[in-house]
């Protein structure tokens, strides 16, 4: 089963009296790494919860499955947890996994996979350790596992390596190099320029309008980087 | 390979919520006019006789006061020895009693009739501006009012046709019309 492409055609989005997202056409191919990259308030995430189809947006947007519909993956930014809930890591994964109440402990064959579900994002250890209490780069993974289970065919990221640690994001790039070999579409929002350029197909770069969009080794040249997170970039 | 699949993803609105609330309050409205239209009270309108007068519309306030009364007289007749209109006004019963009442209602003079299976009390107004000839007829238990603008009224034998061919006209009530003075009819 290979990912979806996606098509966005005209697609602008107004919040009150803000314009956040301004004519987008898009296209993501299937199978790729699709790099969205951008400065803070660009509409990167708004983009994606467009895609999602939790925004008003206006325009359209297509997924065009290479066959019946599959699974759709969303790792969010960052999930905010209270250091006194008393969730742990297995708690979390079990809730989102399965159908069984999460107070309830996991079945063994529940378990057991949800363990190896942490193995695979380097937190196997750390199963039994409360969400509130885990730094934002575990939380990510813990997030990203969730996302990989069930396997996806469509991942949606936002964000996911801005609190890992560079183990932890060598650990994501192979990841994401390993699902793309599955043929899964993956969307990106990517703050760091080099990630995008070692392992991203295609790269878009978004500030209210597109500014470019292309592959990194072309797109991301130095005047364009630079013009795209200075806020003479925002004022064009 | 099979056959591609194209979703559109819809933007987040109220559409399709305002527009479940939309058809649930039509279809609230539909079946709630629906159940009044159907358990409406249909108010067919009573049409009169020509020989009919409307108690509220055909009558002013003293011959409606006098209607009044005679209509509370009847049940108290069987209950007295003597009904002659002496004797009910002896009574202290209204209308027969000659008191301030029946003064500022025209003054009628009273007298019983009995010229068959009914019986009958003509009044006949000494100030027929104010109240005109008024007839309590009794027949079995049926009490009906009847009034004229002639000034000496025939009775005859006290049957509907006799009263209406003398030119009486039986004072009808009607609940059709509402609580207003208004008369639509």
């Amino acid at each position: 089963m290979s990912g979806p492409a996606i098509r966005t055609q005209d697609l602008s989005l107004t919040l009150g009296r803000t314009e956040v997202l301004e004519g987008i056409t898009l296209t993501v191919a299937p199978g790729s790494i699709h790099a969205i990259v951008g400065p803070n308030g660009g509409g990167k995430s708004s983009l994606i919860r467009c895609l999602l189809g939790q925004m008003p947006f206006r325009g359209t947007v297509e997924l065009d499955w290479p066959g019946a519909p599959g699974r759709l993956a969303y790792v969010p930014q960052a999930l905010q947890f209270d250091a006194g809930l008393p969730m742990t890591v297995l708690d979390f994964l079990n809730a989102l996994d399965s159908r069984r109440p999460a107070f309830l402990r996991p079945r063994a064959a529940t378990r057991a996979h949800l363990l190896r579900q942490l193995e695979i994002v380097g937190m196997a250890g750390k199963a039994d350790r409360r969400m509130g209490a885990l730094s934002g780069g575990e939380r990510q993974r813990v997030l990203m596992a969730q996302a990989l289970d069930p396997a996806p065919d469509l991942l949606i990221l936002d964000e996911p390596m801005a609190a890992l640690d560079e183990a932890g994001a060598a650990l994501f790039e192979t990841i994401l190099t390993d699902l793309r070999a599955k043929g899964v579409t993956i969307l990106w929002i990517e703050h760091d320029l080099d990630a995008v350029r070692r392992i991203a197909d295609h790269v878009t770069a978004l500030n209210r309008r597109v500014r470019f969009d292309g592959a990194p080794s072309h797109g991301l040249t130095p005047d364009r980087v630079l013009d795209l997170f200075s806020h003479r970039g925002i004022a064009a | 390979m099979s056959s591609a699949t194209r979703i559109i993803v819809p933007p987040a609105s109220g559409r399709r919520e305002s527009l479940a609330v939309l058809l649930l309050v039509t279809a609230i409205l539909i079946l709630s006019s629906g159940v009044v239209l159907l358990h409406r009270d249909r108010s067919e309108t009573l049409a009169l006789s020509e020989w009919q007068v409307d108690l509220r519309s055909g009558l002013n306030a003293a011959e409606q006061g006098l209607t009044a009364d005679l209509l509370n007289a009847v049940p108290e007749m069987p209950h007295l020895p003597d009904t002659s209109p002496e004797a009910l006004a002896d009574e202290g019963l209204p209308p027969f009693v000659a008191d301030v009442t029946a003064q500022a209602r025209g003054q009628h003079s009273w007298q019983r009739l009995q010229p068959g299976m009914a019986q009958a009390w003509l009044g006949l107004p000494a100030l027929p501006e104010i109240a005109r000839p008024i007839l309590l007829r009794v027949a079995g238990d049926t009490p009906t009012i009847w009034i004229t603008d002639q000034a000496n009224p025939g009775t005859g034998d006290l049957t509907d046709a006799a009263l209406i061919a003398a030119g009486w006209k039986q004072v009808a009530t009607r609940f059709d019309a509402s609580v207003t003075r208004e008369d639509r009819h």
